[in-house]
């Protein structure tokens, strides 16, 4: 029998191992400080961090359902960031490897089609594909997998894409490089061109998409589920 | 000729896939007028507006990354 162990799962161990440490050290910070004195320190961006989120959730799908909600969209909140970041540490991201994303937003799909047979009942889920005439079949099935393949791929694609065109950009540099270092009859072992132009992509792929990804993804999770719940289910306690 | 008549099919069907972008620029330019346009009129609730436009924004990059990502996958797969 041959297993192959892909190298994304050595980093997928070490960044779970990560986020407990880091949790585990923040939560006893957090117990030993005064709750009657403003917070200072790192507690204080945690502390709102948490604060906003929560109200995110709340508002979108109501106090009852956010017990439960808040805590698993937190988490993957923290896991998505931690792991779109990797690539400013050299280090191949998870989320740039398709199973990862497609296992996340098969999740999200599963709690959508759990909450529409909760409001409707499984009758109507099934009778939902022939809903205007039975001709319709084909296009309500891809209809109903369209979220899951859509917020799978750009997530994928992103981070992916993001970490291609830098290792593009790399190279880039090291024959651009090679080619000033010609003029002076040698070539090039030291790269020194990348300190000079591959930052400012770093900071565009690695840091601004990275968050506004995660942003994307929990928001659309929460939309996605508050869009099936009725009114007066989001606002009863 | 040194490349294969495939593989230079093959650069030409990454090149088409990477149009996409045409339409993202188009697009994302009207909602950033609009988003612009809505601050003008309304000019405290600018940091509302602003998250709802890169929201907006990231959602119709998805059309250009589905682009970029086929070319990817038959550039360096194929």
């Amino acid at each position: 029998m041959h297993i192959v162990i892909q190298s994304d799962v050595f980093v997928i161990i070490f960044l779970t191992a990560l986020i407990c440490l880091l949790t585990i050290w923040l939560s006893k910070k957090i117990d030993k400080a005064d709750p009657l004195v403003k917070p200072t320190g790192i507690i204080l961006p945690v502390i709102l961090g948490v604060s906003k989120i929560r109200d995110d959730v709340i508002t979108n799908v109501g106090p009852k359902v956010a017990k439960t909600l808040g805590p698993y969209i937190l988490s993957i909140a923290i896991y998505i960031f931690l792991s779109n970041i990797q690539g400013l540490f050299s280090v191949s991201s998870p989320t740039a490897n398709y199973s990862v994303t497609l296992v996340l937003a098969a999740i999200t799909w599963t709690l959508t089609q759990i909450m529409q047979i909760k409001v409707n009942g499984i009758g109507s889920w099934f009778h939902g594909f022939i809903e205007p005439l039975a001709v319709f079949l084909p296009m309500n099935i891809f209809g109903k997998f369209a979220s899951l393949v859509s917020m799978s791929l750009r997530l994928f694609g992103n981070i992916m894409c993001g970490g291609v065109i830098m290792t593009l950009i790399y190279a880039g540099c090291q024959a651009f490089s090679n080619w000033i270092a010609s003029w002076f009859g040698a070539s090039s072992a030291i790269n020194f061109m990348a300190p000079i132009l591959a930052p400012a992509l770093h900071a565009y792929f690695d840091l601004f998409a990275a968050f506004i990804q995660t942003l994307i993804f929990v928001t659309l999770t929460m939309v996605f589920i508050g869009n099936e719940m009725p009114e007066d289910m989001k606002k009863s306690a | 000729m040194d490349i294969s008549v495939g593989k230079g099919l093959i650069a030409i069907g990454a090149g088409l896939a990477v149009l996409t972008g045409f339409s993202t620029g188009l697009g994302e330019g009207n909602v950033a007028a609009h988003a612009v346009e809505a601050i003008g009129k309304n000019p405290e609730a600018e940091a509302k507006i602003r998250s709802t436009m890169i929201l907006g924004i990231a959602m119709t990059e998805t059309c250009a990354i589905y682009g970029l990502l086929t070319a990817i996958l038959l550039i360096f797969v194929y």
